[in-house]
């Protein structure tokens, strides 16, 4: 088996996660590299896809640019908007007008962060949110930009440019589709509609081949599992075991509902709406015929008639002719992803709630670590597995902790579900720590040295200072202070002409709907 | 402001316009001209493709200037048709969109440009100049089918690429001029080459692409204009 080379690649899985990875494979190992691969994706005629997962992240602009879509085609097929951020409701402490963001855009560099913290401070009313002004509205347009609806460019910025920096929302369904039937056309990548039954053992415990239920069988060099929660090869195959998460992140079901909007012409909001409730969150995704809005819950704090309840008083009266979907998840993650010559992505590796959308981004970061690291020959699977291994290990720990950030620094108690969250056995010791620090002091980049960090810095200063987290500052000179104002003054000054160049997201979706954009 | 009046012998026949007025009138910087213009005005203007505004698409245009303030306009002479653009010859008159069924525009006048109310009676004299501009309306108005047509084959092989351009200054930074684009004469080159037995399907557009590269030898005029 030693050395024999790497030239087939079967890919398990037709939902979003199994196209993503054969279409960045293909677009990167093949068509850029000329490599001799061969990509395989093998898709059940029986099991339907998941469906949800309706936000992303600024990638995924240049994983579509990877594959040659066509950001126009992308946004007509898939019902996609763009998304500039998301803004998060109840979470601080429940208070009338609790309400934060977390942008896209990174903050501008108006002076240390320390001096910054030190302004937000200085007006002790009103805690790190003093003033007018926000941490992310002194800092960033972005805030401003979603709250009026507006979008992060006009009909004459390039495809995959934007003025501001975004990601979509998008119909997962539409898609899957979109990028399936790109995949085949323009990627040559094979498709293979079959159920798979079982595995054969391969030399070493590996996988030799796929059993599918005609009574064929598909052989390859290296699989990749996007079976979703079924975990066909990571579980069937290697019995990998799933890391239960859920003594950190509690909730484990969601109920959902696709929402029409009003009239044709309702705005399409550019932001996820985070609504949080007495045990779980809403979600509310702007697409650009209906919303995405769903529950996401802790079943050991909540029922599932009391989320459905909660839904419907989201939602309203629409929610009866609505129809309702519950889902079960597991919080987690495999305590292996890489085994031997087969890695798993996707909802195959693990799963947890999408308050940050990190599902698809999770899947894309995936495709192209595979992508560069793919080794020509089978000997360079050890090497792959024990360096995959420990990246994505560490990168679900950093996203367990991230979106643990968001409850357990907030004030709420008036339930369980949120007093649970603050109790620090429920917080990953990693986290406590950074808290620990954090309190003495602002954070600071040379806190996240590792590449391999999902979400920088930037990102935990939105959500820490959005949730009034409180950081003990330094003195700061009167002079300091005076100059930073005057830099606020002009950054102010700077962000309200961007954001009186901008069109409505809807307006802009419609143009591009009609005339579609150009590619440079 | 615009007051515009679809055209009519009765109601305007004691309409007076000083067409010469209304062309140096004209002070936009970008103005929109159709293929068949290329090679005439590729001697006086540097020619380009900008995005229209509303739609994004890329439409033909020369450069009359960087600001309000000064305009290669100034420097010529307005009554010589030979080198203005068909956009500036129709003025004051503008085209209507037809009414249902009908394919032909109606031809209009706008009421608020500068030389209407002045000037030549444009039907008791038997203007000229009015048969001119309506005749430039009516080249300007067939040209755009043709131009549109043009601009999406370009599109599609990807010809088009951003022109990089700057006005340097002795005392101050160089001003960078955006929202520029050309027709990129080595992508159809490589097409040529690539596409040997069919080469033939390219020299159409390679004939307004040489064109409209020789104009931007005219980017040097727009400088002295800027202060």
């Amino acid at each position: 088996m030693i050395n024999e080379n790497v030239k087939h690649v079967v890919i398990v899985g037709g939902g979003t996660a199994g196209w993503i990875t054969a279409g960045v494979l293909a677009a990167k190992c093949v068509k850029e590299h000329g490599r001799d691969l061969t990509i395989t994706l093998i898709e059940s005629p029986t099991i339907g896809n998941i469906g949800v997962g309706e936000g992303t992240w600024p990638s995924l602009r240049t994983t579509l640019q990877t594959m040659g879509i066509s950001e126009t085609e992308f946004i007509r097929q898939c019902d996609a908007t763009f998304k500039q951020g998301a803004c998060f409701k109840k979470w601080i402490d429940n208070s009338e007008g609790d309400a934060y963001y977390h942008p896209l855009m990174l903050p501008s560099s108006l002076g240390p962060l320390n001096s910054i913290i030190r302004k937000l401070n200085s007006d002790p009313t009103k805690g790190q949110n003093s003033g007018d002004l926000s941490y992310s509205t002194m800092l960033c347009s972005q805030e401003t930009v979603c709250e009026r609806g507006l979008a992060p460019k006009n009909i004459t910025t390039p495809e995959y440019r934007g003025i501001l920096n975004y990601a979509y929302h998008l119909d997962t369904n539409k898609f899957s589709i979109f990028i399936k039937e790109h995949c085949i056309s323009k990627l040559n990548i094979n498709h293979v509609v079959n159920d798979i039954v079982g595995t054969t053992l391969g030399a070493d415990g590996e996988i030799g081949s796929l059993r599918l239920v005609d009574g064929t069988e598909l052989t390859a060099d290296f699989y990749i599992d996007c079976s979703g929660f079924a975990g066909l090869l990571i579980d069937k195959h290697f019995n990998v075991p799933f890391l239960d998460r859920s003594d950190i992140l509690f909730c484990d079901r969601a109920v959902a509902v696709q929402c029409p909007y009003e009239h044709q012409d309702a705005p399409i909001a550019s932001h996820t709406v985070s609504t949080a409730t007495g045990s779980g969150w809403i979600w509310d995704i702007g697409l650009q015929k209906r919303h995405g809005i769903g529950h996401v819950y802790s079943s050991g704090h909540m029922n599932q008639d009391e989320a459905e309840r909660d839904l419907r008083k989201y939602v309203g009266k629409q929610m009866d002719q609505l129809d309702v979907r519950h889902i079960k998840y597991k919080p987690g993650h495999r305590e292996k992803f890489w085994m031997k010559n087969c890695v798993a992505v996707g909802l195959a590796a693990g799963f947890v709630e999408p308050l940050e959308a990190s599902s698809i981004l999770l899947v894309e970061i995936a495709a192209f670590w595979i992508a560069e690291k793919l080794p020509h020959k089978k000997s360079g699977f050890v090497h792959c597995e024990k360096q995959f291994n420990e990246t994505f290990r560490y990168r679900w720990d950093t996203i367990i902790e991230f979106l643990k950030l968001h409850y357990c620094i907030s004030q709420r108690t008036d339930t369980d579900f949120w007093r649970d969250n603050t109790h620090p056995d429920s917080i990953p010791d990693g986290l406590l720590e950074k808290l620990d620090l954090w309190r003495g002091q602002c954070p600071s980049v040379v806190d996240f040295l590792s590449r391999a960090d999902v979400f920088p810095f930037e990102s935990y200063c939105y959500i820490l200072y959005g949730m009034k987290f409180k950081t003990a500052t330094h003195a700061v000179s009167a002079a300091q202070l005076i100059m930073l104002e005057k830099k606020i003054h002009e950054q102010q000054l700077a962000m309200a002409n961007v954001v009186n160049s901008l069109p409505a997201n809807r307006s802009l979706i419609n143009k591009i709907r009609e005339h579609g954009l150009q590619r440079i | 402001m615009t007051s515009i009046e679809i055209i009519d012998d009765t109601q305007h026949r004691e309409l007076c316009i000083d067409f010469q007025m209304a062309r140096r009138a004209f002070r936009q910087e970008v103005v929109p001209v159709v293929i068949s213009e290329f090679h005439s005005l590729m001697f006086h203007y540097p020619i380009v493709l900008v995005k229209d505004g509303d739609t994004g698409e890329f439409t033909c245009a020369v450069l009359l200037g960087i600001n309000s303030e000064a305009n290669l306009l100034d420097e010529k002479d307005v009554a010589n048709d030979e080198i203005l653009p068909l956009n500036i010859r129709r003025l004051p008159l503008v085209a209507v969109a037809p009414p249902d069924g009908e394919s032909r525009p109606l031809i209009a006048i706008n009421m608020a440009s500068p030389g209407v109310g002045q000037g030549e009676y444009i039907f008791k004299s038997k203007s000229h100049s009015f048969e001119a501009a309506i005749f430039s309306l009516g080249e300007l108005y067939g040209g755009y089918k043709e131009t549109r047509d043009y601009v999406n084959k370009i599109v599609e092989l990807d010809l088009v690429s951003t022109l990089h351009a700057q006005i340097r200054h002795a005392d101050k930074p160089a001003q960078i001029l955006e929202g520029l684009y050309a027709i990129d004469l080595n992508k159809i080159a490589q097409l040529v080459e690539c596409h040997e037995a069919n080469k033939n399907s390219f020299l159409e557009i390679a004939r307004y692409a040489y064109a409209q590269h020789f104009s931007l030898s005219n980017m040097a005029r727009l400088a002295p204009l800027v202060s």
